[in-house]
């Protein structure tokens, strides 16, 4: 294991809680090029955090992946039916 | 998978919808009702991941577009017209949330250690665990407050965009993502309970 010298130390930290809060616009694509740098720097030192982004990016595509119930019969129908005259 | 997206996508050479609401502003029913048609099965589907049952959720979404014909006169045309009604589709869900008609246990949202999951490798085991997944993750969503839920929903599930989301949840874009990122995480570490520690 790499010990890292103080001030190593201190920038690994700072950016280690940056990174933490900053994982969903990392997956929106939503970053500034220096941000998304600074994740993926981040990233490739922290196992934590690589494990963390590869987890989410999983969960985001099971959310994506969720599916919808049937529509129910003739429902507009049904609104236009109850819609009161103006 | 194909994201959803945005909703009433007129096919080519069809009114635009902010045309046909403006219509309807100025009495054409006719105008709203081809607006019915457009939305009515895709709010529905949304206003179901937040109610008790299908009944409730058309119970919910017929009075949401009651709501919508009756309020079309204050529709300005500043926003598109399925962000205007579909913000007026989460509010009644959101009423009838906080009704008090069942809300399952509220999953914790508040900020903790990243916690990890244990990771596994692509390939026919890694898609039947994401199966798995998708029963455990409908009961992770369900069991979020509704001011996590929702954001969850609308950008991740429906796929609409953070501007698009945070219009209907009527948020600054700042505000809505600090949601969704703790939504997020909140499904994150709700999965972990259903893997080996």
């Amino acid at each position: 294991m790499t010990i890292l010298a103080p001030h190593k130390m201190l920038r690994f930290m700072r950016d280690h809680r940056w990174t933490q809060s900053h994982l969903s616009d990392y997956l929106d694509a939503e970053l500034s090029e220096p941000e998304r740098r600074r994740v993926e720097e981040h990233v490739g030192m922290c196992p934590k955090c690589r494990r963390v982004l590869a987890t989410l990016r999983k969960t985001l595509t099971a959310l994506r992946a969720i599916g919808s119930e049937p529509p129910r019969a003739d429902l507009a129908d049904t609104v236009i039916a109850r819609l009161p005259e103006r | 998978m194909h994201r959803r997206g945005e909703p009433g996508l007129e096919a080519p050479g069809a009114t635009p919808d902010e045309q046909l609401a403006e219509r309807a502003r100025d009495g054409d029913r006719s105008a709203f009702e081809e607006l019915v048609r457009r939305h009515a099965d895709r709010l529905y589907a949304v206003i179901l991941r937040f109610t008790a049952s299908a009944d409730e959720a058309e119970e919910a979404t017929q009075e949401a577009f009651l709501r919508a014909w009756r309020s079309i006169g204050g529709f300005e045309g500043r926003s598109q017209f399925f962000t205007w009604l579909y913000r007026i589709g989460i509010n009644e869900a959101k009423r009838r949330v906080q009704r008090g008609s069942v809300e399952p246990p509220t999953a914790s949202v508040e900020q903790e250690p990243l916690q990890e999951l244990p990771d596994s490798s692509e390939g026919p085991q890694a898609r039947a665990e994401l199966n798995d997944l998708r029963g455990e993750l409908q009961a992770a969503v369900r069991a979020l407050p509704f001011k996590y839920r929702a954001p969850l929903i609308l950008r991740d599930v429906e796929g609409l965009s953070t501007a698009q989301a945070a219009e209907i949840m009527g948020l600054r874009e700042a505000a809505f993502k600090s949601r969704l990122h703790r939504a997020r995480l909140a499904v994150r570490r709700a999965l972990d309970e259903h893997y080996p520690a």
